[in-house]
């Protein structure tokens, strides 16, 4: 049993955290990270279930439509437009950077546009989303995706209505979106 | 006063708990398969528990009738008693989890059953079905389910036509056998579980599943239902009769063929 | 008017109309109120619920089985999400964590307000489900297809959509809230408020919500595939379903792919609540003591132990569920392995009121029930995870009686113990004392009753999920005595709680004015004003902390405890070298 010494024990000693008396971790964005840690769990779900699925035996393959290299080539202008969007701002010169990130709001509803003529494509093929595993992914995949995106795009429009505060966030969070986008088409580009 | 009272009670939840142990109006039902070895292992876990249970209620109780009045003492770790109790914890869950995993070990590598039946699930019956002569369960296809052929046999392979199926049961096992039973659902999942054989196992629509058991018991048992599958999953019982080999036998000659029953 | 502070942090100013105050408020403080408030309301739902379930137990033909499954679902959802999961984090989070980290409001003040919002719609969408054609889901809270979607299950069609919707906008929710706990937790500690410094309260919140934002996304995949499959028809979990002679368009779907991502999300739900459970007692345990903390460090990282296994032991759900056997053995061995940082936790709370100075306030009496149930759900926890003795006891009463020991007991008295704690900060009133001593008694002795000897039905083999036990041959005359004495008891214990009910709202006006310390706790909360002002610590800086939060009978001290952010000049005694 524990027994009470002459000279107390010391309590634990401080650790971790913060420099200046500040107490919190020098670590900017530390919020858009927790949000991004949330989402990896979402699509990292989403993947484990898709390959699963691509295992049983009644998986058909879909076609690609090569709508969605346009698509992800308008992604990755949209992130490189934001970005330095973001360089700029975050440069003081918010005038030079409304443009860029203007720019990439533009190029990623440009995306999301093209998602939705091809998803028009595969449903004119008679790609329904019942009857077809590989569709039904395919449709669940890239709305959620979607979704996220929209979800950026109404983020960066409010930071452009608050004179860029959180434009550098913003400008991750694209960046985010298009790594998910690039893993999620490699993956259905291989099934 | 109100402090004896609560160490009271702690200790009395401690009696009480020993008592319904010890005096078992609610027990295991008579075992009836070869699986006595969870009835051990769940024995070991009771006294290894309500050894805890017993320590920590009395330690609680010892703990606020004699600690009234203070001061406390200032403790704020012990690393030593500390590592003792956590290499002693491990050891408790070594002591469980060894025998535990050593007899799933034979229920997950069955041998050499001698039997297979199949065990049909649907809302909200049990089916069976029992190779025939051939010791062959014969093809079955869910495009070919329907209220007459419940498990979608196909009339046209023989290994099918002399299946004996028998809808809503009983089940009928012969003694001493390992039987493999393979589970089957047609619409929702279901589990069929008889509390004397102890084990358990889903029914799964688009998938079959298997458990296996010797049955060490003449007699008549009821099936369950383990797995809530609807309104009537409460009455989704069945009946299972263990007989003698030889009244197996005889009765499984005896019954008409899948053939007969399709009409073909 | 900004108020000092240490970070870069904004609150804006107060708040000067009753619906900025009260309704459409920012401020943690009132957060923590309305989600307290909401659950609570949705909880006594709940509670009504499991009186209708009782009663057809005890009294066979009360309810129909339609009836009886929509309670059962209901009672069951309501309580793990909407009670329990938000009242710990959404309640006490908000509550607790700026206040005890010396922090004006929460990181994300318009987001936390939305948190709450989002939440009620979720509980409003859940409620609306009793108004619907064909009435709530009966599915079962773990909601499992084919079953759920089809007919054969109530509320196949209207109110499995419903549920699913409101589960999605919780976890929106919870999502927005977690946000701000992990990141005030990680970027708005006062100055000298070191991550070994915090209470276990917050590390428990902390550890918690980090968990949420792991977890909860798959139960979102899940919802959303579910959803497809019920309006769209795709095939996500349906296989070829042949149910009353007819075919359903279904096909090549895995029932088990929603049990894994259902129990990847629902194991670890299990701990998002246990855990600030458990961080709320070690405040309670030592607080009520007058004793440190028995061995914060390795408190800490038990919980951070059992959170990171939590997350690989979830297939011990599905022990009989058909999936690969072999999986068994391992998810067997995590399972078992988890117990022993909750073990460590459990001796280290007997080790803090050992030699400690036991006050039998009102809230240690239920952090000692907290420990009494707790204890005996997690050792039943030992029988269900070790894989083969699961399979006589998966889906009986012996399940039932481990659960609620650990979530509908431990966890509940723990928020009880935690609200008779907190509420004279949160107030300026004290609860009274005796109808808490009796809300005491009723609640522990009453729900020992209740789940004991539900075990021993367990062992007996009688299976959960149904209504009547009519027509099992293997069940005794006594087992539905039995029934009839649990459901007798089970009424007066919900009885019982309306004596709480009635405390929390008369104390708010008529109880004894509180002291801003009422407790002499050495936590900042207790270092605020009571109740704290908007942005907590008034025009002043925030406390400075200066060492630990357990600091009760400092040896060769006057006082019996020190506050975290007394002065190490002014605390003198000549105690002060070695303490950090």
């Amino acid at each position: 049993m524990p027994r009470v010494g002459e000279k107390p024990p010391a309590p634990p000693q401080g650790l971790g955290g913060g420099g200046g008396g500040k107490e919190g971790f020098p670590l900017p964005h530390t919020g858009l990270l927790v949000l991004l840690a949330a989402l990896t769990s979402l699509f990292a779900a989403l993947v484990s279930a898709y390959v699963v699925r691509m295992g049983l035996p009644d998986w058909r393959s879909l076609p690609k439509p090569p709508l969605l290299w346009l698509n992800t080539l308008l992604l990755l202008l949209a992130s490189l437009a934001l970005e330095r969007g973001a360089r700029l701002w975050e440069g003081g010169a918010l005038r030079e950077a409304r443009p860029w990130a203007r720019a990439g709001g533009a190029l990623g509803l440009g995306f999301l546009a093209g998602q939705l003529l091809a998803w028009r494509l595969l449903l004119g093929a008679g790609y329904a989303p019942a009857g077809n595993p590989a569709g039904a992914f395919f449709y669940l995949v890239t709305g959620l995706h979607g979704l996220h995106l929209l979800g950026g795009g109404v983020a960066l429009a409010w930071a452009l209505a608050r004179d860029g505060r959180g434009l550098r966030a913003c400008a991750w969070y694209w960046h985010y979106l298009l790594g998910v986008w690039l893993l999620l088409f490699a993956l259905l580009l291989g099934s | 006063m109100q402090r004896a009272l609560l160490a009271a009670t702690l200790v009395l939840m401690v009696v009480g708990a020993f008592a319904l142990a010890l005096l078992r109006p609610w027990w295991f039902t008579p075992l009836a398969s070869n699986w006595g070895s969870i009835d051990g292992i769940i024995l070991l876990s009771l006294v290894l528990t309500g050894l805890a249970y017993a320590g920590v209620n009395l330690f609680l109780a010892y703990s606020l009738a004699r600690y009234a009045k203070g001061p406390a003492q200032y403790i704020p770790d012990d690393p030593l008693l500390e590592r003792r109790l956590f290499w002693f914890t491990a050891l408790g869950i070594a002591v469980l989890l060894a025998p535990g995993l050593y007899f799933y070990a034979h229920l997950v590598r069955p041998p050499q059953p001698k039997l297979t039946v199949e065990v049909l699930g649907q809302q909200w019956l049990w089916s069976y079905r029992y190779p025939g002569p051939d010791g062959k369960l014969g093809a079955t296809d869910t495009a070919r389910v329907s209220p007459a052929n419940p498990f979608g046999l196909d009339p046209k392979d023989p290994a099918a036509r002399d299946d004996v199926v028998v809808v809503g049961g009983p089940l009928r096992l012969p003694l001493g056998m390992p039987v493999q039973l393979l589970l089957r659902a047609n619409d929702v999942i279901h589990a069929f579980y008889v509390p004397e054989f102890r084990i358990k196992m889903d029914a799964v629509p688009g998938m079959v599943t298997r458990i296996w058991l010797t049955p060490t018991r003449l007699g008549a048992f009821q099936a369950v239902c383990a797995e809530y599958c609807g309104l009537g999953h409460a009455r989704m019982l069945g009946q299972v009769l263990v007989v003698s080999p030889q009244e197996f036998q005889a009765w499984l000659e005896a019954q008409p063929r899948a053939a007969q029953a399709l009409g073909q | 008017m900004e108020l000092p502070g240490y970070h870069d942090h904004r609150i804006g100013p107060e708040p000067r109309s009753f619906w900025t105050r009260y309704v459409f408020s920012q401020d943690h403080k009132v957060i923590a109120l309305q989600y307290t408030v909401t659950a609570l309301l949705v909880g006594a739902i709940g509670m009504v619920l499991s009186w209708a379930m009782r009663l057809e137990l005890a009294f066979p033909g009360t309810l129909d089985p339609g009836r009886y499954y929509q309670a059962m679902t209901l009672h069951g959802m309501i309580m793990v999400i909407y009670l329990l999961t938000a009242l710990l984090l959404g309640g006490f989070g908000n509550f607790l964590i700026p206040l005890m980290l010396g922090a004006r409001d929460m990181a994300y003040p318009f987001v936390n307000m939305l948190s709450y919002w989002v939440y009620l719609l979720s509980v409003l969408v859940l409620l609306a489900s009793f108004f619907v054609p064909g009435g709530p889901t009966g599915a079962g809270w773990t909601l499992y297809p084919p079953q759920a979607i089809t007919r054969g299950t109530p509320g196949y069609d209207w109110g499995i959509l419903l549920m699913l919707v409101s589960l999605l906008l919780f976890i929106v929710a919870a999502t927005m809230g977690g946000l701000n706990y992990v990141t005030t937790v990680l970027q708005l500690r006062t100055k000298g408020m070191t991550l070994m410094r915090m209470p276990l309260a917050v590390w428990g919140i902390f550890v918690a919500s980090v968990m949420a934002l792991l977890a909860f996304p798959a139960l979102f995949v899940g919802c959303v595939m579910m959803l497809l499959d019920r309006t769209l028809h795709t095939s996500f979990f349906m296989p070829a379903v042949i149910q009353f002679g007819q075919r359903l368009p279904y096909e090549g779907g895995s029932p088990l792919l929603w049990q894994h991502l259902f129990w990847y999300f629902g194991h670890p739900e299990v701990y998002i609540v246990i855990l600030p459970a458990m961080g709320l007692i070690s405040e309670l345990v030592s607080v009520h003591a007058r004793k440190p903390i028995f061995g914060y460090r390795a408190m800490v990282l038990s919980l951070v132990a059992i959170a990171a296994i939590s997350f690989v032991v979830w297939a011990h759900h599905m022990y009989t569920s058909g999936m690969n056997p072999y999986f068994g053995f391992f998810f067997a061995t995590t399972t078992l392995i988890v117990a022993i940082p909750s073990a460590i936790k459990t001796y280290n709370w007997l080790l803090t009121l050992w030699r400690g100075k036991v006050q039998l306030t009102v809230p240690l009496l239920f952090a000692i029930a907290f420990l009494n149930t707790f204890v005996v759900g997690g050792l039943t926890g030992l029988f269900l995870g070790n894989v083969i003795v699961d399979f006589p006891l998966q889906d009986t009463y012996f399940v039932v009686a481990h659960f609620h020991m650990v979530m509908g007991v431990a966890a509940i008295v723990a928020i009880f113990g935690g609200i008779y704690h907190w509420y004279p900060k949160a107030t300026g009133r004290m609860l009274n004392e005796t109808l808490g001593r009796l809300h005491f008694w009723a609640t522990f002795v009453g729900t020992y009753l209740i789940f004991f000897p539900m075990h021993f039905l367990g062992l007996l083999g009688m299976p959960r999920r149904y209504p009547t036990f009519e027509g099992l041959t293997f069940v005794p005359p006594s087992a539905h005595a039995l029934n009839e004495f649990i459901t007798a008891v089970a009424l007066l214990v919900g009885l019982s709680q309306l004596l709480f009910g009635f405390n929390l709202v008369y104390s708010y006006f008529r109880g004894a004015r509180a002291p801003d310390n009422p407790w002499r706790a050495a936590t900042l909360e207790w270092q605020a004003p009571t109740p704290p002002p908007h942005g907590n610590w008034g025009p002043e800086p925030p406390p400075v902390v200066y060492r630990w939060a357990y600091e009760y009978s400092p040896p060769g001290f006057p006082e019996d405890f020190i506050p975290q952010n007394a002065p190490p000049v002014l605390a003198g005694g000549g105690a002060e070298e070695g303490y950090a």
